[in-house]
């Protein structure tokens, strides 16, 4: 195979590789009875997936600081909304 | 093509006011991350909404959500995450210089596209037959599983329009390199497109577990 072939396909095959374990993991786990703590597997996995494509094949990695401002204060304004909308709705007494 | 005229004709891709294709790059790259930040903020409406319903309704949800297809969900989430690998190839290649592998890579990766709304439809046609469509043949019990399947039709149908329009921009990219000369590289549309697409693909990261993983233990 072509050297430049090989840089190129080597570490996003293995990033490729990480996701499909991934993947097996979650959708295994999920037929397996544990609670809440299904919810908190699959979305841990989920995240891990995530920030697997956010780093090695969106470039995060790369060092690039605007790139990186953007992508930390997209997830900053994320986390806001969650945990200002959350705080209301998982704080409420029950209601008559 | 002489490596002489391969600058002047690379000078064809830039455009105002750069005047230099490498700060062009970063800008689009730059560009493109902040409009993928305010489509991360368009899609996590609909998380939050998911995540209160979660909590206000947790039975209704989760018995919603037993009828949604493992089977289809799981196979897609896999056509989607080889479609990113294909296209972070191609960007990956072309930077390197291998126009030819690059361009085989986009055509897998409009393939994979196209496999992943296939498979789309034809879980939307189960979907309908099994009395799933809200507004039209919804019957599921208790009537509050209708706010899982809204969640369902509209964060799909939205992802599967995003879907599409990363294929035909892909098609678009594919055909312009397979017309012209000029290095794949050069221009920063490659680049661009394929964060968009790694954004849908990571979306569809979230909505599965949403979606397809939800009540299957109990």
């Amino acid at each position: 195979m072509d050297k430049r072939v090989k840089e190129v396909l080597l570490p996003n095959l293995g990033a490729w590789v990480v996701l499909m374990v991934l993947l097996g993991i979650t959708a295994g786990s999920a037929f397996i009875p544990l609670g809440s703590f299904n919810t908190v597997i699959n979305f841990a996995i989920a995240a891990l997936k995530g920030l697997t494509v956010a780093i090695v094949f969106m470039s995060l990695k790369r060092p690039d600081p605007l790139l990186r401002l953007a992508a930390i204060t997209a997830f900053v304004f994320l986390l806001t909304f969650f945990a200002l909308t959350l705080a209301d709705y998982l704080t409420r007494g029950p209601t008559g | 093509m002489s490596d002489a005229a391969r600058p002047l004709l690379a000078m064809e891709a830039l455009r105002e006011p750069w005047e230099e294709l490498e700060r062009q790059r970063e800008a689009a790259s730059f560009g493109m991350w902040v409009f993928l930040a305010s489509e991360l903020l368009f899609f996590s409406g609909l998380f939050v909404s998911y995540a209160v319903y979660r909590a206000i309704f947790p039975e209704a949800m989760i018995a919603g959500a037993r009828h949604a297809d493992f089977f289809y969900g799981t196979l897609n989430t896999a056509i989607l995450m080889t479609s990113s690998l294909t296209m972070v190839l191609a960007s990956r290649g072309a930077e390197a210089g291998l126009r030819r592998f690059a361009l085989w890579c986009l055509a897998a990766t409009i393939l994979l596209g196209l496999g992943f709304v296939v498979v789309k439809g034809f879980e939307y046609a189960k979907d309908i037959e099994d009395h799933l469509l809200v507004g039209y043949n919804y019957d599921l019990k208790p009537p509050e599983s209708v706010l899982f399947w809204c969640f369902y039709w509209v964060s799909t149908g939205l992802h599967a329009v995003h879907v599409s329009i990363g294929i035909a921009l892909i098609a678009q990219l594919l055909i312009q390199g397979l017309r012209s000369a000029l290095p794949l590289q050069t221009t920063p549309q490659l680049g661009a497109t394929a964060l968009y697409w790694h954004l849908v693909d990571t979306i569809w990261i979230f909505l599965y577990p949403c979606i397809y993983l939800v009540g299957r233990a109990s």
